[in-house]
């Protein structure tokens, strides 16, 4: 059995920060006019299994040494680019029953994504075959967010040193 | 049919991770540009403060009919004080000497980083960092060739 998947990613912006995969192999979107993203991949088995998950932009030490660095070159942030981080994540998994559909036949899915709000449904399924999803929600990173905290305590502490090793330089 | 939500973060592989942050320093350097423009356009504009000086202190005077040195008998050290204004505008007028080079160095380093970006163009960036390039390096050719430097 042979079918095609045809499927469309609408109100992601970008999908450079998202994971999309089916049956766990990473898909590759092409943009079409209207801003959306699109991908056709053959399907043999009779069903398939859809994942998206965002990817965060807090990592590990490095990633907290290098947002020190940028907090010193951006002359204590000032330069940085501002704005309210929620650190909300996607998990989503849909799995699309495609027996019903003929030999060489084609089924389109599309998956609309919802405003980001913690706790809330995070993508619209539009299948033209039965889809089961689960799960699919918004979620907080509670990691990223305790780590941005951390971060803060030490770009003050980071401040403090420079401003004092500059006074100390100028008045010793 | 939507079962109990399986909450599960999903590591972000290091290469987009860096990408995330070369894109995010060339947002820095892009912001930082304008302090390198600012810097770039006061050395440029720094003879008419000298002569703005002079103005002010003229029209102060007109405007009080002259009575301003009775009022305030100091002011008269004020058109002295010129001298100290126009060592600090000639030390700022050359100081295109070093913001025109940096100011080509970021908005070249920003444009490299900001390309960088696979999920969001950034043209309005991209452009304003050409444009940035493009005059800072002129004007420091133009400088250079004139043979203004101190």
């Amino acid at each position: 059995m042979d079918r095609t998947l045809n499927l469309k990613l609408s109100g992601f912006g970008g999908v450079g920060q998202y994971s999309v995969t089916a049956d766990g192999e990473q898909l590759k979107f092409k943009k079409n006019k209207f801003g959306n993203y699109e991908c056709k991949r053959p399907v043999e088995s009779d069903s398939v299994k859809i994942e998206v998950y965002k990817y965060s932009d807090t990592g590990g030490v490095w990633w907290f040494l290098t947002q020190i660095l940028f907090f010193i070159i951006s002359v204590f942030g000032i330069f940085d680019v501002h704005g309210k981080k929620k650190f909300i994540c996607i998990n989503f998994a849909t799995t699309i029953d495609l027996s019903t559909v003929p030999d060489g036949g084609e089924v389109n899915v599309t998956l609309r994504r919802n405003p980001p709000k913690d706790g809330t449904r995070a993508i619209e399924v539009e299948s033209g075959a039965k889809a089961t999803v689960s799960p699919n929600a918004y979620f907080v990173d509670a990691k990223a967010k305790r780590l941005n905290k951390i971060l803060i305590v030490s770009k003050i502490l980071t401040a403090v040193a420079v401003i004092a090793s500059v006074l100390l330089i100028i008045f010793l | 049919m939507e079962d109990k939500f399986e909450y599960k973060v999903q590591k972000t592989p290091s290469g987009l991770l860096a990408r995330m942050q070369v894109v995010r320093l060339g947002k820095i350097f892009f912001n930082l540009q304008f302090l390198a423009l600012a810097v770039m356009a006061a050395s440029l504009l720094a003879v008419f403060v000298y002569a703005l000086y002079y103005v002010l202190l003229i029209a102060v005077t007109i405007i009080s009919f002259g009575s301003i040195f009775a009022i305030y008998p100091q002011f008269g050290d004020l058109w002295s004080g010129g001298e100290v204004l126009g060592d600090a505008v000639v030390t700022l007028s050359q100081s295109w000497q070093y913001t025109a080079p940096v100011a080509v160095a970021l908005a070249a380093a920003s444009i490299v980083c900001l390309c960088f970006d696979k999920a969001e163009k950034h043209p309005a960036r991209i452009v304003f960092s050409c444009l940035v390039l493009a005059a800072s390096l002129i004007f420091f050719i133009i400088k250079i060739s004139t043979g203004t430097v101190a």
